[in-house]
C-alpha cells in the first residue's frame, strides 16, 4: 500500500476557493485532482468469475403474462361456442326479413307518435333540471366573485395561488428527479 | 498487452478468457458509476454483473471503431435506469452497517484504514464520506455526469453518447453539479481554513 499525502485536502481547498472566485477552469482541475486521489470503488473478489458463470447460463426469456382475452380465445370450448353462434346467426338471416315485417305490423302509426311525444317530454324535463342546477352554480359563482372583490379576500386568493404554484413546482421537481434519465441505444 | 478490440474479437471467437480479461479491465469503472447511481454496494454489484452479462450477449453488435468503455457505460446506464424505475431509490446511510455478505455502505468502502498516518486516514475518510454524501444528493443525471467526467475521465462527447443528452445539456449539468457539490461541501463544514468539518 502506498503512502498518501495531504493532496485530497489541498485539492478540496483549491476547488472551494476557485468556486468562490468564479474560476471555472481552476475549479474543474482541482476537482479532477481531488477525485483522482480518492480510493476507487471495486466489486468484491471473484466478480469476473460470477459474470462468466451467469453469462454461460442459457438466457431466460421472460414469458409475458397472458391476458384473459388471449386465454379465452385459446380455449377449445369458447372456439366451439363462437363458431356455433356465428353459424346460427348466418342461418337466422334467412328468417330476418319475415321477422322485420311481423314486428312492423304489430306497431301502428299512433303507437309511434305516442313514443315520440313521450321521449320529447322526458328530454325536456331533463333539460329543465340541468338548467336549474346550472343556475344554482352561477349564483354560487356570483356570490364568490362579489366576496373576492374585497381587497382582503383578493390578497388571500393571490397568496393561496402563489403557495399552490410553489408547491406544484417543488412536488414536480421531487417527482421527476429520479425519472429524468432516458434510455440510450447502445448499438448506435 | 492486447487491445480492447483484440479481446472482443477473441471473445466473439468463443474465448472465455478474453471476455474475463475485459471484465477485469472494466469492472471498476462500471461498478463505480453504478454504485454512485444506486447508492447501495450490493445492488450495484448485481447491476454491474447484469451489465456485463448483457454486454456478453450483445458483443456481436459492438462497433469496434468506438470506445468499449462508452459502450459498456451505455449498457450500465440503461440497466441502472431499469433499476431506478422499478424501485424507489434507497437512501442508504453512509454509516450503514455491514450486510450479510460483509459489505458496508459507501463510506465503509472508502475508508482506507491501511494508510500509515492515522490523522491523514481520518481526514481522508471524513472527506470521502462528505464527498459521497454530496454526490448522493445530486440529481441522478448530474451524479452520472460527475462520475463519468471527474472520476472516469470521460470527455463531454462520451458523456453525450452514454446519457443520450445534447452537448449543451451535459456541460450545463456538469457546471450545476459542481456548484451544488461545492455548496454541499461548504455546508458540511469543509472550507479553506479548516482541515476537516467541525464536529466530525
Amino acid at each position: 500500500m502506498t503512502m498518501r499525502g495531504p493532496e485530497p485536502h489541498d485539492a478540496l481547498t483549491r476547488w472551494l476557493q476557485a468556486e468562490r472566485e468564479m474560476d471555472d477552469a481552476g475549479a474543474d482541475s482541482a476537482l479532477l485532482e481531488m477525485f483522482e486521489s480518492l480510493p476507487r470503488l471495486a466489486p468484491s473478489a471473484g466478480f469476473a468469475d460470477r459474470v462468466l458463470l451467469q453469462a454461460a447460463a442459457p438466457a431466460t426469456v421472460p414469458v409475458p403474462a397472458q391476458s384473459w382475452l388471449v386465454w379465452l380465445f385459446r380455449s377449445p370450448g369458447f372456439r366451439l361456442a363462437l363458431t356455433s353462434g356465428v353459424l346460427a346467426a348466418c342461418i337466422s338471416m334467412f328468417w330476418l326479413p319475415r321477422l322485420v315485417i311481423t314486428l312492423l305490423g304489430m306497431a301502428t302509426m299512433n303507437d309511434l307518435l305516442e313514443l315520440g311525444v313521450a321521449s320529447m317530454v322526458g328530454l325536456s324535463q331533463w333539460v329543465g333540471l340541468a338548467s336549474r342546477v346550472g343556475e344554482w352554480f352561477l349564483t354560487v359563482l356570483g356570490a364568490l366573485a362579489v366576496s373576492l372583490t374585497s381587497p382582503a379576500a383578493l390578497k388571500v386568493t393571490v397568496g393561496c395561488l402563489a403557495i399552490s404554484g410553489i408547491s406544484f413546482v417543488f412536488l414536480r421537481e421531487l417527482m421527476t428527479r429520479d425519472r429524468s434519465l432516458r434510455y440510450v441505444d447502445f448499438n448506435r | 498487452m492486447e487491445t480492447d478490440a483484440q479481446l472482443v474479437a477473441r471473445a466473439l471467437a468463443g474465448s472465455q478468457d478474453a471476455f474475463r480479461e475485459l471484465v477485469l479491465r472494466f469492472e471498476r469503472p462500471v461498478y463505480s458509476l453504478i454504485v454512485r447511481m444506486v447508492q447501495d454496494p450490493g445492488t450495484a454489484e448485481d447491476l454491474a454483473q447484469e451489465t456485463f452479462v448483457k454486454a456478453y450477449r450483445s458483443l456481436r453488435t459492438y462497433d469496434t471503431s468506438r470506445k468499449l468503455s462508452s459502450w459498456l457505460f451505455k449498457i450500465a446506464h440503461n440497466t441502472t435506469i431499469d433499476h431506478l424505475r422499478r424501485h424507489v431509490p434507497d437512501t442508504v446511510s453512509l454509516e450503514a452497517p455491514q450486510d450479510e455478505e460483509g459489505r458496508g455502505g459507501l463510506a465503509a468502502i472508502l475508508s482506507d484504514t491501511s494508510v500509515e498516518d492515522p490523522a491523514a486516514a481520518a481526514e481522508r475518510r471524513d472527506m470521502a464520506r462528505s464527498l459521497e454524501r454530496a454526490i448522493s444528493r445530486l440529481r441522478p443525471e448530474y451524479r452520472e455526469a460527475v462520475v463519468l467526467f471527474y472520476l472516469e475521465g470521460a470527455t463531454y462527447q462520451e458523456i453525450c453518447d452514454v446519457t443520450g443528452l445534447p452537448l449543451g445539456t451535459v456541460k450545463t449539468n456538469l457546471h450545476r453539479a459542481r456548484k451544488e457539490l461545492a455548496a454541499e461541501m461548504s455546508a458540511l463544514g469543509w472550507g479553506a481554513e479548516t482541515g476537516s468539518p467541525a464536529g466530525s
